[in-house]
């Protein structure tokens, strides 16, 4: 027998009315889910439910997410090139992990006046948010070079953020800005306005950087 | 993207057949796909993406009440649930590597014998599922290798492999069986 043979003889097998599988009787309750979505399935111009547990069609959502996700972060990069890629975080340095923590049980009041006055005093620079009982202050140590944030709360704590250079205090316009450079060459400017600490980290030249800054009115807002 | 599948789904008469075979077959659909996953939530999903499949090669069948119909269905099913095992197994059993092909030459065969395509039947029913129904896919059905690859979600690659070792599988049954004889 050739492989032409053994063909038609498969093919011929085949097409008898033998039964290929056995003949089932058990009877099944679908869940509410596959039932809903069968129904979508079978139905026309119905708008389907997502089957949570339908990987083919979740599949396709996801990417429709991704795109969309894709499309919205090309959108921002594209905002950000217009700004000479100045990014923002206000309140928020999670990009910093704080090297040494001080923890004080002290009465916070006290504690917090003592530190405030003489770190005040002798670091005349760096800007500072009051919100409810949150008393916190950003400031550079022109003497180490380095970025400190204090904070009142929940606990007393004194943050060193990260090695600067060059820090220094400009005015620009109604800004008092906090200005220093880190070891990467990654500018910095710091500013408060609106009970709101701004932070601006940016890769470009000072000049440019606090041309930008100048020029930013609506993120104070926001 | 559903409504994307819902419009291409065609003419009210496709839908209406795929309506139908649901009616019949899901339940067989069910009890095929559970055997193998042992899980009902699964099991659902691997009915559920059968008929997927079907709706695209809707064509295929002439007639929801014929058991060509069923069988064709219920492969298509019972080869969604390998493919969620599979997957949830997070690996692919290996199978082995068959160093020699049977030389069918000295056996000789009344093909037109109903007796003898019994006895082919029963011998590719017994083969594991996979290679059973892809041998109903090509010869029953007469589907193209891509035909079959989308029928049961693989590659085409991987379609004219399985066919090629479900072949070699048969050959080695014919061999055995007919050297016995």
């Amino acid at each position: 027998m050739n492989d032409k043979q053994l063909n038609h003889l498969i093919s011929e097998s085949l097409k008898t009315d033998e039964d290929f599988f056995p003949e089932i009787t058990e009877m099944h309750t679908f869940s509410g889910k596959f039932n809903r979505n069968m129904k979508y399935l079978l139905r026309e111009h119905e708008t389907p439910i997502i089957h949570t547990r339908n990987r083919h069609a979740l599949k396709w959502w996801f990417v429709a997410i991704a795109v969309f996700l894709t499309v919205s972060a090309c959108s921002l990069t594209a905002y950000g090139s217009k700004t000479n890629h100045i990014h923002f975080f206000a309140d928020k340095f999670s990009e910093y992990q704080p090297l040494e923590e001080m923890e004080e049980d002290a009465p916070a009041n006290a504690k917090l006046a003592y530190d405030l006055d003489a770190l005040t005093e002798k670091y005349d620079n760096g800007v500072e948010i009051v919100n409810g009982e949150q008393y916190t202050r950003f400031f550079v140590n022109p003497e180490t070079n380095t970025f400190f944030e204090f904070s009142s709360y929940p606990k007393i704590f004194f943050r060193w953020h990260s090695s600067i250079e060059n820090p220094e205090i400009i005015t620009l316009g109604d800004k008092k800005i906090t200005y220093f450079t880190d070891k990467n060459q990654i500018h910095y400017a710091l500013w408060s306005a609106s009970s709101t600490v701004f932070v601006v980290r940016s890769d470009m030249s000072r000049e440019q950087m606090l041309q930008e800054i100048d020029l930013i009115q609506i993120y104070e807002i926001v | 993207m559903m409504a994307l599948f819902l419009h291409q789904l065609g003419t009210p008469a496709e839908k209406s057949k795929l309506r139908k075979l649901y009616e019949l077959y899901c339940q067989n659909m069910y009890s095929v796909a559970y055997q193998i996953l042992k899980d009902a939530y699964l099991a659902e999903d691997a009915v559920h993406n059968a008929f997927m499949r079907v709706s695209g090669c809707l064509d295929r069948i002439s007639s929801p009440e014929e058991k060509a119909s069923r069988n064709y269905l219920l492969i298509i099913a019972r080869n969604e649930a390998i493919r969620i095992y599979q997957q949830n197994q997070k690996q692919f059993p290996v199978e082995e590597f068959e160093e020699t092909i049977p030389d069918l030459q000295n056996i000789e065969l009344e093909t037109e014998s109903r007796e003898v395509q019994k006895q082919i039947f029963e011998l590719i029913c017994s083969l594991e599922p996979i290679y059973s129904d892809i041998l109903m896919l090509k010869f029953r059905y007469e589907l193209e290798d891509e035909e079959i690859a989308n029928t049961l979600g693989i590659t085409i690659d991987n379609a004219r492999v399985r066919l090629h070792r479900a072949r070699n599988k048969l050959k080695r049954k014919l061999s055995e069986v007919y050297k016995n004889e």
